[in-house]
């Protein structure tokens, strides 16, 4: 038996909870008395009747008194630490109504949180990324305009925490069926996508829902995370978490086109992982979405059917050749694809983001040729909703090219899913009739899934029966508006 | 047999149902509870003067999350005990025509009415002039020397001047070994430190000399030191806020000091008026709690990266703050009026702006931060008791951490808020909620009533640009 | 008409969207409520933090964060109809769905083999009579035996104290592993297994309205059409997909006190049968009883 007696000056607690914190200590295996007290005089006396020796403490000392085995003693201890530290309490407010809501994520982590999810403005994400960081959680930040200096150090932190940093400017996350940022409904399953393009995801995610594949999570990464300044920080992290995660058997790598030593490094990662990787390498030469989709899923289940659907629209208003084919994109990736599959057969194709060969616009939206314009850029968002939850601009660009005296294709994506506009046919189809009625081809990429909150089959059938051309696979809209152009319809 | 070196942060990411923080668009936050998801939206508003940059910069600063957490468990730990009593000659070298005063740097010509007048007293009582008049006309023609409180390690209330010839409380921060020096509290009404200075007031600045500084000096030094984070853990418990209530921790004090007194061999009679002047002033303890904070925060400071604020002052013309990363640099807004209630017929135009050094209370963590162990004094600021828990609620989002010693009852015994970060400050919006007296304008009206004061917002920002021009880069 | 989101588990789907039904509040825990409907169906309400059951559907919040709503009791009439659940004017909507069943489309006997024995090696022994029945059950579905097989669940059925009796939770382990599994692994022995199995669940549900309590009994509908509390789900994925089980054990065993336990030695069993590991089944069936 050893008798333990120390004195902690200025270590005030109240007496309850000093008495809780007693039965604690006492009630630990191999204790055989406790006492924590404030050491007032009758508690001096009652340490002494217990036997110990009394040590010379005033009332603002805190006495610490154990009796035990030897064996039980740090034990005792370290239960002195815990019941005092329990008399501490901790954030629980309970019965006097919610505190003020948190102004940062730090407190909104400290409340609770588990996960962050940032939008604000790209200047002032960087602090709240960094609050979840520091604070334990990961983050997905969909703010554009995070100087790429703080996406690396963000990621640094990050990895430094065994967390992942989602974007900045990740447009789409989805974990666990939650759908982050714009999302759309498809179903469970054992493909997890590591994405350095939002609507590319988006896209591949639909596709292979229509395939009967489903997807595990999908990890938007940020388009610049496979640049050379980032060097695919968090693609890794993300990779090696779907690789040990139990519901991913099948990992898509998909990205613009990456900086070739970042490729290369994440290329020698992957073989080290379990679980299988494709690559979908966007660019110029490489495949489309819908070519990717269709592999993924046979690799997935041999017996998996990629069958894009399309809804036929007005057969007298496709009847080519047209001059010109405008593409008028809410999505970047699809934006992107589209013009490469131009490209390949149209000349003069021109862009405000364009690809190795195609040309500048030389007169804004006005440009004229074929023309693909991505209006979720900058440039046109600056104080305007983003065409992916607001179809206005887009309908007051439809009626500006119908002023044009020039035979068009009109090629638009529509986006649906969680985030996006709610009703975006009901906004499209007058701009869509008006345009067939003036002898333009009108053809829709519309990147969602049978599941989505908007009823997309009900979408296409409204926007076909309008007279336009609808297809789930950005790829064959961009085909068949080619075709169109060639006066092959 | 199998791999683990997975972090299980992100197993359990991807596995189990989240709670998400969302700050930003409310498009994003509306479309995850349309999928059933626990969201904890934040309620973000923009940084102060548009600062995203600057806080992005300080906070990446390699060396702030690791000169924060030195900073703040330096102040949590601080053991701040009264060991003596001494004069301003004797503790600071304050020599005769030097005066020390509350707040950032100021000249005579820049004083307010209460520095002016707290300024005249402390000559008159010095001996150097004979009359307010002849005062003036020393301290107008340059024959007094000014120096902040704060940089000789004190702390003063309201006009806070310390004369050498005034007895000081000493105290010392065991864990650290620095000191920190207060002049004794004269009671309230028309007092020094509200820039009286009639007769009454240098007639008991006397007596506080000659009888309660050596009486008081005679009774710590019997019991050698007293612990006052034990005074203040319990003072809060007993409804003290400890900036505008100190009713419980001057009760302490008594409890402690009359023991020793009564021991000591002074003459009975003075023994009594000294027991009776400390129990009938019911903010002594204040001039022991502002040198207590004082010695807590001063380990704090010069830590390189740090952006905690250790010191926040009035001088009656200008806020200032001094930051932990920025050394001794006074950052400098003009002194807002305080709201409040006033006492008698005076109203807020015979209100001086904010002035004292007792901000360093709430700087350490206790004042207005734990205003919800003190409802019963909410009613100086017109408000409600749930607006005290409000109050110290809303400071736990612009602090660095939680007192592990000074406790929130109400708040399950949560510990103060503490720290205060200054780029959260700034991020949030959210200022410091200061309680306070008020004095006078006029020179000699003394105290007019108490409340609640708002910092100048350019004290923060100027704060964080500074921090920013110096961050390492990430 | 308060609308609360859910996370609705994808087994309950036909009752919300279905025509309209009726159904009664059966129990009210901290964490889940649970509403019992015509043909024995239970659909539980639970937290966040709660049990994700396989017939649950999900509040966005914790038991510690409950919105203050008036109280729902025993008793309360239930309605589900256009798409949500209605109680006591609160519409629980699904705004999610989740699956109650393995993702994985395609597995191998060795692989589920593999994470049978790591599974087994986590448990504690089982007691002797559970154990022996356990062994006959297993023989009984090895060998077809439709006759057998019932006797043995029903030695187990009811069998423990709880909410869900201990044999029940291993004979839910053991019926929705099978369900969930046995297309994945796509040959005659596993149809064979399937449908001795689904012979004997069905039995038992005609039993059980007496046998065991309404809860369990719900539960053991569930998992005989394949439906398994998410946790169970992620192991027979993690399971099928051969990726580390620990974690997803470990999630299983923190379900109830021993419900945990007894779901996993129901799916040791099951994953024993349908790779056709009889021999290894019952040395470790041997090992869990005298270690």
């Amino acid at each position: 038996m050893t008798d333990h007696v120390e004195v902690r000056s200025g270590a005030y607690a109240d007496s309850v909870s000093l008495m809780q914190a007693s039965r604690r200590v006492a009630d630990v295996d191999g204790v055989d008395a406790a006492l924590l007290a404030m050491a007032t005089e009758l508690n001096l006396d009652v340490l002494g009747g217990m036997g110990f020796d009394v040590p010379s403490a005033g009332p603002n000392d805190l006495l610490v008194a154990i009796r035990a085995t030897g064996d039980a003693l740090d034990a005792a201890l370290a239960e002195v630490e815990a019941a005092l530290a329990a008399t501490r309490g901790g954030a629980g407010d309970a019965g006097f109504g919610d505190g003020p809501p948190p102004r940062t994520v730090r407190d909104g982590v400290l409340a609770g949180g588990t996960f962050a999810s940032v939008s604000v403005p790209g200047a002032d994400a960087t602090a709240e990324a960094l609050d979840a960081l520091e604070a334990g959680v990961s983050v997905m930040i969909f703010s554009d305009n995070v100087p790429v200096d703080a996406e690396v150090a963000l990621k640094r932190r990050a990895s430094e925490r065994g967390l992942l940093v989602l974007g900045p400017d990740a447009g789409t996350t989805l974990i666990n069926g939650v759908g982050y940022g714009f999302a759309n409904v498809v179903r469970s399953g054992p493909v997890g996508i590591v994405a350095a393009s939002g609507t590319g995801a988006q896209q591949l995610s639909c596709l292979l829902d229509d395939a009967g594949i489903g997807v595990s999570h999908v990890l938007g990464v940020g388009g610049r995370d496979l640049q050379s300044r980032v060097g695919g920080a968090s693609s890794r992290t993300a990779l090696r978490a779907l690789d040990a995660d139990p519901a991913t058997s099948h990992i898509v790598l998909l990205s613009k086109p990456p900086d070739a030593d970042v490729a290369a490094s994440l290329r020698e990662l992957t073989a080290t992982l379990d679980t299988p990787v494709t690559e979908a390498l966007l660019g110029a030469d490489a495949d489309d979405l819908a070519t990717i989709a269709a592999r993924v899923a046979s690799d997935v289940d041999a017996t998996a059917v990629a069958a894009p659907a399309q809804w036929e629209g007005d057969p007298a208003a496709t009847a080519g050749p047209f001059a010109e084919v405008r593409g008028l994109f809410a999505g970047g990736t699809l934006c992107d694809e589209a013009m490469i599959i131009a490209h390949r057969r149209l000349d003069g194709v021109r862009s405000n983001i364009p690809i190795d060969g195609a040309g500048e616009l030389t007169d804004g939206l006005d440009t004229p040729g074929h023309v693909f314009v991505d209006l979720g850029e900058d440039e046109f968002t600056r104080g305007r909703p983003h065409p992916m939850i607001d179809q206005s601009m887009r309908v007051a660009r439809i009626h500006a090219e119908l002023e044009r005296d020039v035979s068009q294709v009109l090629l638009l994506d529509v986006v649906l899913g969680h985030a996006a506009h709610p009703d975006p046919a009901a906004e499209l189809v007058p701009a869509i009739e008006a345009a067939v009625a003036s002898s333009r081809a009108v053809v829709i990429s519309l990147c969602g899934s049978a599941g989505d909150p908007q009823d997309r089959d009900g979408q296409a059938r409204r926007m076909a029966e309008a007279g336009a051309w609808v297809f789930s696979a950005n790829a064959h809209a961009a085909a068949f508006a080619v075709e169109c152009v060639e006066g092959g319809r | 047999m199998e791999s683990t070196s997975e972090p299980t942060a992100l197993t359990d990411l991807l596995t189990s149902s989240p709670r998400v923080v969302t700050a930003g668009v409310e498009l994003f936050e509306a479309a995850l509870r349309d999928q059933a998801v626990d969201v904890l939206p934040v309620d973000w508003r923009p940084p102060m003067d548009g600062l995203g940059a600057e806080v992005a910069r300080v906070m990446l600063d390699p060396r702030t999350q690791t000169a924060n957490a030195t900073a703040l468990e330096r102040v949590v730990t601080a053991e701040p005990h009264w060991v003596s009593v001494g004069t301003a000659h004797e503790v600071l070298g304050l020599e005769t025509g030097q005066f020390l005063h509350a707040g950032p740097p100021i000249s005579w010509d820049e004083a307010s009415g209460p520095l002016r007048g707290a300024l005249i007293g402390a000559m008159l009582f010095e001996g150097m002039a004979d009359t307010p008049d002849a005062a003036i006309e020393i301290a107008g023609s340059g024959g007094i020397e000014l120096a902040p409180c704060h940089h000789h390690h004190a702390v003063g209330p309201m006009a806070g001047v310390v004369a050498p010839s005034m007895p000081m409380f000493v105290i010392e921060n065991a864990t650290f070994g620095n000191r920190a020096y207060c002049s004794l509290n004269e009671g309230l009404g028309r007092v020094l430190r509200y820039g009286a200075y009639g007769p009454d007031v240098l007639e008991r600045l006397e007596w506080m000399r000659t009888v309660l500084g050596p009486a008081l000096a005679a009774a710590i030094g019997r019991i050698e030191s007293l612990d006052l984070r034990a005074i203040i853990t319990q003072a809060l418990q007993m409804g003290d806020e400890l900036h505008n209530r100190n009713r419980a921790a001057s009760a302490l004090i008594v409890r402690e000091v009359v023991p020793p007194l009564l021991e000591s061999g002074i003459d009975p009679a003075d023994v009594a008026d000294v027991v009776r002047f400390v129990n009938g002033n019911e903010h002594f303890f204040l001039n022991l709690g502002m040198p207590a904070a004082k010695a807590t925060m001063d380990p704090a400071r010069d830590i390189d990266g740090s952006t905690m604020i250790v010191a926040m002052a009035r001088n009656g013309t200008e806020f200032g703050i001094q930051v932990s990363g920025t050394g001794d640099r006074w950052f400098t807004g003009p002194a807002g009026v305080p709201d409040g209630l006033y006492l008698g017929d005076f109203g807020p135009d015979d209100a001086n702006p904010d002035i004292g050094d007792s901000t360093i209370m709430e700087t350490a963590g206790v004042g207005g931060f734990a205003m919800a162990c003190a409802p019963a004094i909410v009613r100086f600021v017109g408000g409600a008791a749930g607006d005290a828990l409000d109050a110290t609620r809303a400071m736990y989002g612009i602090t660095l951490g939680e007192h592990p010693h000074y406790q929130v009852p109400i708040l399950e015994f949560r510990g103060t808020p503490v720290g205060i970060d200054v780029t959260r400050v700034v991020r949030t919006g959210v200022l410091p909620f200061v309680n306070t007296g008020i004095a006078g304008r006029e020179p000699g009206t003394g105290q007019v009533g108490a409340g609640l004061v708002s910092p100048p917002e350019n004290v923060f920002t100027d704060a964080v640009r500074a921090l920013a021009e110096h961050a390492q880069h990430a | 008409m308060t609308v609360i989101r859910v996370a609705a588990s994808t087994a309950i789907r036909d009752i919300v969207a279905g025509s309209r039904a009726h159904g009664v509040v059966h129990a009210v825990f901290e964490h889940a409520t649970y509403v019992t409907f015509a043909g024995g169906r239970l659909v539980a309400i639970v937290t966040r933090d709660g049990v994700h059951q396989p017939s649950a559907a999900v509040v966005p919040w914790t038991a510690d964060r409950r919105p203050a709503t008036p109280g729902v009791q025993a008793g309360a009439p239930v309605v589900a109809a256009d798409g949500a659940i209605s109680i006591a004017g609160v519409d629980f909507r699904p705004g999610r769905w989740w699956e109650p069943q393995p993702t994985v489309r395609h597995t191998e006997r060795s692989t589920l083999a593999n994470a049978a024995a790591d599974i087994a090696g986590r448990l504690a022994p089982l007691d002797e009579d559970v154990a022996a029945a356990c062994r006959e059950l297993q023989d009984a579905l090895a060998d077809g035996d439709i006759d057998g097989s019932r006797r043995a669940a029903r030695r187990l059925l009811g069998r423990g104290p709880g909410l869900t009796p201990f044999g029940d939770d291993v004979l839910a382990g053991c019926f929705g592993t099978t369900a969930a599994l046995a297309s994945a692994l796509d040959d005659a022995r596993s149809q064979a297994v399937s449908a001795t199995t689904r012979a004997t669940a069905t039995h038992i549900l005609d039993e059980v309205e007496d046998a065991t309590t309404t809860i369990s009994a719900g539960l053991l509908r569930d998992a005989s059409r394949g439906a398994l509390a998410q946790p169970v789900a992620h192991l027979l994925t993690a399971a099928a997909a051969g990726a580390p089980v620990a974690g997803a054990v470990a999630a299983v065993l923190r379900i109830g006190a021993t419900s945990g336990a007894g779901l996993l030695h129901g799916c040791v069993l099951a994953l024993d049968v349908l790779v056709d590991g009889r021999a290894e089944g019952h040395a470790r069936m041997n090992e869990r009883q005298l270690a």
